[in-house]
């Protein structure tokens, strides 16, 4: 399949290498973008839980919930770098 | 056996939370002290690559402080109507600020003063250093629901 891709996007744009670093700007970005997805999605729950167990703590809750979304992003940014940094 | 809540007390705290603000003053915050530190990562960005290292570093740095703010009034918005928009908001935003990054980038990779490099390295330095920054002075005052109240002696 990735040889398909990477074939006809060779053929496109003239330049096999091009298109194999774009693949890999693309593989790299959506697959960096999956990790960060899943662990907001974690932590966003048990913020929530933790909200509706103990009110009291929400700010508290709220606090380390933005803090840990923004840590979390960080490695999405990095794929981010990765795909600008190999894109064609 | 457990004890049904009482409704008025469960207003009442979902009333309190719905008050509460915490991230968007976290966010203000950074922002605040982005753009006290900010320019020193840009004059380096200046000093090595030139015009061109300003205008790119300058350019991921607002995108930086852009997406912060945006996932704290995301977060503020949707707590004040339900738990469940917060989740949907969060995750929402998460790809959606993601986008706008991306079309940030596409937006100007193609005109003469913009430089990859610099670009690349202000967004990551400017994101991870705020964050550190920040974390470094929440931790400092856990016992406050956010940031320290100002005037207050810990």
């Amino acid at each position: 399949m990735l040889a398909l891709i990477s074939t006809i996007l060779a053929q496109l744009t003239g330049d096999g290498e091009a298109g194999l670093k774009a693949i890999g700007g693309g593989l790299g970005f959506g697959l960096a973008a999956i990790g960060p997805g899943l662990g907001i999605g974690i932590l966003v729950g048990n913020a929530i839980t933790a909200m509706a167990r103990q009110p009291e703590s929400a700010a508290m809750a709220r606090t380390t919930m933005f803090l840990g979304i923004a840590f979390t992003e960080a490695i999405a940014l990095i794929g981010f770098v990765v795909f600008i940094l190999l894109a064609p | 056996m457990i004890e049904q809540a009482d409704p008025a007390e469960q207003a009442a705290d979902q009333q309190a939370v719905q008050q509460q603000t915490p991230e968007r003053d976290l966010a203000l915050d950074m922002v605040r002290r982005g753009l006290i530190g900010g320019p020193v990562l840009v004059g380096v960005c200046t000093g090595i690559w030139g015009w061109d290292g300003l205008w790119s570093s300058g350019y991921a740095l607002g995108l930086i402080l852009v997406n912060f703010w945006l996932a704290a009034s995301l977060i503020t918005w949707s707590l004040r109507i339900s738990a469940t928009l917060l989740m949907a908001a969060v995750l929402g935003g998460y790809f959606i600020r993601l986008g706008i990054l991306t079309g940030a980038y596409f937006l100007v990779r193609n005109i003469a003063w913009f430089d990859a490099l610099p670009f690349v390295i202000t967004l990551v330095a400017a994101h991870i250093v705020l964050l550190v920054w920040e974390t470094r002075y929440v931790s400092m005052s856990l016992a406050y629901p956010g940031l320290k109240p100002q005037g207050v002696r810990s």
